[in-house]
């Protein structure tokens, strides 16, 4: 055992925290003071193009992707050579990465310029041309290009199952209709994977995962939400309205599907095992950056108050650390799996699981220490307090981790284990 | 042994969730934007004469602590942000009520008041208050806020329209200070939810205004348990809010085949959830009841048993608001569902008039000497 992190990624997490200081912070802030995104010609996103970072994990919803790996067939799950030293990969490093930048601004982050959720299904269900297609507007070091990922709709959200969205091929090729919901980054993005059905009444056997354009016909943003928190970036409702395809849009190609007809599900699923502790770490730094501003009230200004009322501050304080740093850990544990290529589609959910609610009660928590000055729209704990919550929501609610965790740990304690 | 409320406040009851129900909750979000209530609405307020239930009989009020919580909580669901802004006297009933019966000789005429307490406010009111009340009560620097932020204050919720406050009262474990208008400073600010009021910074610009009178530590915890009360019911009444919500929509919403609260699990979640606030409503209300019956001083455990059913009402109501957003998914985050507004409001509510941290503090210093009520005379 051995859980040092590596210099290559405490790099990685100096120059976040750089970024950070300097403009997610501020972008954020301002973001939500001003209730609106940051807008995508702002020449911090060109900076960020031009350091390369498109594609290094640096930011978005999802993770960032190497832009060159592919997973092993059926997700991380599928087995492969146990690889000694995880931090090798880059799963790890997505999740410190993540974790930093979240520690500065979790909104500001995933608004990065990147494939953000988008990557993970190019990498995992894309074909050779695919990825060299997609991914090649992140290689260029020119202008700012995002992606985005759309499966939720207005009827579908955890149970993906009852998507709609329907997919009807022809000689030409496909034609998407249907409504997406809250996919975030959509309004700026080059092109949005969008999961669509075959036929509604085939469930998740009729799953098909499509690239579609920005300049596509029929492709519109409806509205962008008012979110509670997390406002530096867009997330937003679009319609696909008789949307034509090429052929060449269906992820994977015809040949990915035949393996299995629920591949398209599949696909989506597997992602989640390198988003899961994605989200999860992203909550571990907003619970930091709340857990700062508590011990530094503590260490500066704590004279007006009597003895025993700093000591449980200092006890509170305790606790918030147990819950980041424990939380920290699971993120970790489930990245390192993904990275030596194990399963860990059950760690990646308890992490997941575990994280949310604690970094939510961490930042509940130091707003007490505050006190009043927690309540205040200008303190940043307040703010924290509303991003935090959403990242119980994202990428599957706590329910559906609790769904995913007891059907691994039941299936290995029931009678049929 | 009669749980029941009598019918008189279950009639009042009624109508404040009428008022709620048809007046408030309808444009919630409006005058969260806005900040604006209407004439009628005010008017509508005043006349269900909730005020009156929060003054003592020395100001024409009733004094009524329990009839208070009942109609707290049911307007408190249909707009807490829009009550805050309305209710002028709001936690400060039990203050003005013993500077009152201390001081003599001041009326109220309406208008805000605001309650702070001393350890809230950084601020150390002697122990013995001086006999000569002219006596400064100590420098500008004593009321800062808790934080350290260099501009100081309370905030307090307020309603545009307000002006100076009436009087700032300053609780102290054996003394209560009272600010009047001219000694203070406004500005306002923004807090994190009851936008419909907005936030008021409250700095006190001239210290040496500050009149005190002597009050015994039982009489002090006595009008902190009416603040207590007082946020007990509004929390109680955000937190139903939110649950009646989460329980229509996850009666509809369906997923994996079954409506939200069809599953197991999350009607397990939900049922711990309405247990939790029933049992803080419970407790608010017996509180409430005990208040009403104690004298100045406490003689019937009413403080003792308002703080424990302070710490749950706090505990309950961010438990209940939790889930409201999270049985809602995705659509709980967003500000086209009231949820996500319930959850910000009682995350914002349960730091202030110190808050968990506050209570306990008093709580702790009486847990060895709090008698149960079971052998206090009723
Ligand atoms: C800030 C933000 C950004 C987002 N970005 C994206 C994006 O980029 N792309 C995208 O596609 N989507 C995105 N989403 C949508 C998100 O993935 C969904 O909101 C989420 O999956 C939940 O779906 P839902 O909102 O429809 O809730 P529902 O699925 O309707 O859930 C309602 C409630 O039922 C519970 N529930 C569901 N199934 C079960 C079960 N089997 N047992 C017990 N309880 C259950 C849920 O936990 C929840 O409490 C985003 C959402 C937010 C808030």
């Amino acid at each position: 055992m051995d859980i040092q992190i590596d210099e290559e990624t405490l790099k990685a997490v100096e120059l976040v925290r750089t970024i950070g200081r300097e403009f997610l912070r501020p972008l954020g802030l301002e973001a939500d003071r001003t209730n609106r995104p940051i807008p995508p010609d702002h020449p911090f996103y060109e900076l960020v193009a031009k350091s390369g970072y498109m594609l290094q994990g640096l930011g978005s919803e999802g993770r960032g992707s190497s832009g060159s790996e592919r997973a092993p067939a059926g997700g991380a799950s599928g087995g492969g050579s146990r690889r000694r030293g995880g931090s090798r990969g880059s799963a790890l490093r997505n999740v410190l990465v993540a974790e930093e930048g979240s520690y500065w601004d979790r909104g500001a982050m995933v608004s990065l310029p990147g494939p953000g959720l988008g990557g993970p299904p190019v990498l995992r269900m894309g074909t050779e041309a695919q990825r060299e297609r997609l991914l090649a507007p992140f290689r260029q070091r020119e202008r700012p290009v995002w992606a985005a990922f759309a499966m939720t709709e207005p009827g579908a959200g955890s149970d993906v199952a009852r998507i709609t969205t329907r997919a009807v091929r022809d000689a030409d090729g496909w034609v998407l209709t249907g409504q997406k919901m809250y996919s975030s980054n959509s309004p700026r993005a080059e092109w949005v994977v969008v999961f669509a059905t075959l036929d509604p009444a085939l469930g998740r056997d009729g799953h098909r995962a499509f690239v579609v354009e920005r300049d596509t016909p029929g492709f519109e943003i409806l509205r962008v939400e008012h979110k509670m928190g997390l406002r530096a970036y867009e997330t937003a409702t679009f319609a696909l309205d008789g949307c034509r395809l090429p052929e060449e849009s269906l992820l994977g190609g015809q040949e990915y599907y035949e393996a299995s007809s629920q591949r398209g599900f599949e696909g989506a699923m597997s992602s989640f095992n390198a988003t899961r502790p994605i989200i999860a770490a992203m909550g571990v730094g907003i619970a930091r950056a709340a857990y700062d501003i508590a011990a530094g009230t503590l260490k500066e200004d704590f004279a007006p108050h009597a003895f025993h009322r700093r000591r449980r501050a200092l006890e509170t304080l305790v606790e918030v650390r147990r819950r980041i740093e424990v939380a920290r850990l699971m993120c970790m544990r489930a990245a390192w799996l993904l990275d030596c290529g194990m399963p860990n589609a059950l760690e990646a959910s308890m992490a997941k699981l575990y994280a949310p609610p604690a970094a939510l009660a961490a930042v509940q928590a130091a707003a007490q220490v505050l006190g009043e000055a927690g309540v205040l729209r200008d303190s940043l704990v307040e703010k924290l307090a509303r991003d935090v919550k959403a990242m119980d929501i994202v990428e599957g609610t706590q329910q559906i981790q609790r769904r995913v965790v007891s059907k691994h740990v039941v299936g290995v304690l029931g009678p049929s284990a | 042994m009669d749980f029941s409320i009598p019918e008189e406040l279950a009639e009042l009851e009624r109508q404040c969730r009428r008022f709620a129900e048809k007046q408030l909750r309808p444009r919630q979000r409006e005058v969260e934007q806005t900040g604006e209530l209407a004439p009628a609405v005010m008017s509508a307020f005043d006349s269900l004469g909730l005020s009156g239930l929060m003054l003592p009989e020395s100001l024409g009020g009733s004094a009524d602590a329990l009839a208070a919580v009942v109609a707290l909580e049911a307007v408190a669901w249909g707009d807490a942000g829009a009550l805050m802004a309305l209710d002028q006297v709001g936690p400060a009933g039990g203050a003005l009520a013993a500077w009152q019966s201390h001081s003599g000789g001041h009326s109220y005429g309406g208008g805000r008041l605001v309650l702070a307490m001393a350890e809230q406010t950084g601020a150390t009111l002697p122990e013995q208050p001086p006999r000569d009340s002219e006596q400064p009560a100590r420098d500008s620097e004593q009321l800062t806020g808790v934080s350290g932020e260099p501009a100081g204050g309370l905030v307090v919720p307020y309603a545009p329209g307000d002006g100076l406050p009436e009087a700032l009262f300053v609780l102290g474990s054996t003394t209560l200070a009272m600010y009047p208008p001219d000694a203070l400073e406004v500005s306002s600010t923004r807090a994190g939810a009851f936008d419909a009021c907005g936030g008021m910074r409250v700095e006190v610009r001239d210290p040496r205004a500050a009149e005190m009178v002597a009050i015994g530590p039982s009489e002090s915890l006595a009008i902190r348990a009416r603040a207590w009360s007082w946020s007990s019911a509004v929390l109680l009444g955000i937190a139903q809010a939110s649950l009646d919500h989460a329980v229509a929509y996850g009666r509809d919403r369906i997923v994996f085949g079954t409506p939200v609260l069809g599953h197991q699990a999350n009607a397990f979640d939900l049922a711990g959830a309405y247990s939790g606030v029933e049992a803080a409503r419970l407790a608010t209300r017996s509180a409430a009841w005990r208040l009403g019956m104690a004298g100045p001083s406490d003689a019937a455990g009413g403080p003792w048993l308002a703080g424990l059913a302070y710490l749950e009402a706090l505990r309950s109501s961010l438990v209940a608001t939790d889930l409201g957003v999270q049985l809602l998914g995705g659509h709980g985050y967003m500000v086209d569902e009231p949820v996500e507004k319930y959850w910000r409001e009682v995350r914002a509510l349960s730091l202030l008039w110190g808050g968990e941290g506050g209570a306990l503090d008093c709580l702790a210093a009486e847990v060895l000497t709090s008698a149960d009520p079971l052998v206090v005379p009723g």
